[in-house]
């Protein structure tokens, strides 16, 4: 319980963080009143901000997504749970939204596992499924989907799908190589792409960052040292 | 006397009665299993394609790694390493859970892709088990074997592996 509540509160702190106007005093959102119950937020996992500023939260708990203006102020909540294409499963925190350019919204849902496509108004346009479990999803400009693996098999890191979800290509060396659960744990990496189309990815459990280019050559590793307390 | 002759008799009923009804099920999914049908790459819709001597077939109307379906995959893909020759694999993916594309995406990442084929697996549906169903099927068509409930996956393969090992006539 601890944990859902440190992990809200982290997300609420990167919401308010990203708003531009600091003069703008927000109420956390998990600490929404009983008049906002649409904004009561259930351990939400992940979260991306659009171009205009509208933040998409994946909230796990409900199994939705709600989306709030560049002020915090509740627009949307749109998914569901339960079966059939257009539903979600609870994504187990995962890092499983992204948002393209125009403003369309991706979501993985590691349980079935499959990938959900909404628009920015939330009505669902489709969904395709892929064969393993995902750590993170990131989009880039030409509406590439980059899905990072959390698979015990031995393969490549990030998966590449079209907006339409045909498979294009995989890339990227696992940190650990044999397969086996240990292996998975450690090559779980959360990815984000940048304005010019590069692909970051972040491992979880070791402070390595890599750059890929757009093509998926691999550009940079770095480690950081964690620092100590 | 009669006592022991009435328990005799009502256990002989009870067993016959139990093998009557498994038999009939078993004629039940035979039937079906004719029933069903693949969508192959070149169009149309086709029964199960048989092969010269065993054919595994099994249906997903789901697929999660490291839930029963994923684990049913690994299993086959192991069996699939050491199978004999003369038996085939046919991994049939619902058509109303998986589109063509999601066929085609996994024959791309994952192994056995000669394997997967897309299908109507309805008939089956009353059948499954956590989302899949594996059977085991002759030359002509003729049910060999079929999964059962609470059946671990290490079981289910050494079975399998006894099976295609079995002379047949």
């Amino acid at each position: 319980m601890s944990t859902i509540l440190t992990i809200t509160f982290t997300l609420v702190m990167q919401v308010i963080s990203a708003i531009p106007d600091a003069q703008i005093k927000l109420k956390p959102v998990y600490l929404s009143s009983q008049q906002e119950a649409k904004l009561k937020l259930s351990a939400p996992a992940a979260m991306a901000v659009a171009r205009s500023g509208n933040i998409y939260v994946f909230d796990d708990g409900n199994s939705r997504v709600v989306k709030l203006d560049s002020r915090g102020k509740f627009i949307a909540a749109f998914g569901r749970s339960g079966s059939g294409p257009d539903a979600i499963e609870r994504a187990g925190l995962n890092d499983s939204i992204a948002v393209d350019e125009n403003e369309n919204v991706y979501v993985s849902d590691p349980a079935t596992p499959k990938v959900l496509i909404f628009s920015s108004d939330g009505t669902f346009q489709r969904s395709f499924r892929v064969p393993f479990s995902m750590a993170s999803i990131a989009v880039n400009s030409k509406r590439e989907i980059f899905l990072t693996a959390d698979t015990s098999r031995s393969t490549e890191l990030i998966y590449v799908f079209s907006e339409t979800g045909k498979f294009l290509r995989r890339f990227g060396e696992r940190l650990i190589k044999s397969p086996g659960s240990l292996a998975r744990n450690m090559n779980v990496a959360v990815a984000a792409c940048d304005a010019n189309d590069n692909l970051f990815v972040a491992f979880r459990a070791w402070p390595v960052i890599r750059k890929y280019s757009p093509d998926g050559k691999l550009l940079s590793e770095n480690q950081f040292a964690i620092p100590e307390e | 006397m009669p006592g022991k002759l009435t328990l005799l008799l009502t256990a002989t009923m009870f067993v016959v009665g139990c093998h009557l009804s498994a038999a009939s099920q078993s004629g039940e999914l035979a039937k079906n299993i004719g029933r069903v049908t693949i969508n192959p790459s070149t169009g149309g819709k086709t029964p199960i394609p048989l092969g010269s001597e065993l054919t595994i077939v099994n249906v997903f109307d789901g697929f999660s790694p490291g839930c029963p379906t994923g684990n049913r995959f690994e299993t086959i893909e192991r069996f699939n390493s050491l199978r004999p020759a003369g038996s085939t694999v046919l991994l049939i993916f619902s058509e109303k859970s998986f589109t063509t594309q999601d066929v085609e995406n996994f024959k791309a990442i994952l192994p056995m892709a000669e394997s997967m084929v897309q299908g109507d697996i309805e008939r089956l549906r009353p059948y499954l088990i956590d989302g899949k169903l594996l059977v085991v099927l002759y030359s002509h068509g003729r049910l060999v074997w079929q999964e059962k409930a609470n059946v671990s996956e290490q079981q289910l393969l050494s079975e399998l592996l006894n099976l295609v090992k079995t002379p047949r006539k």
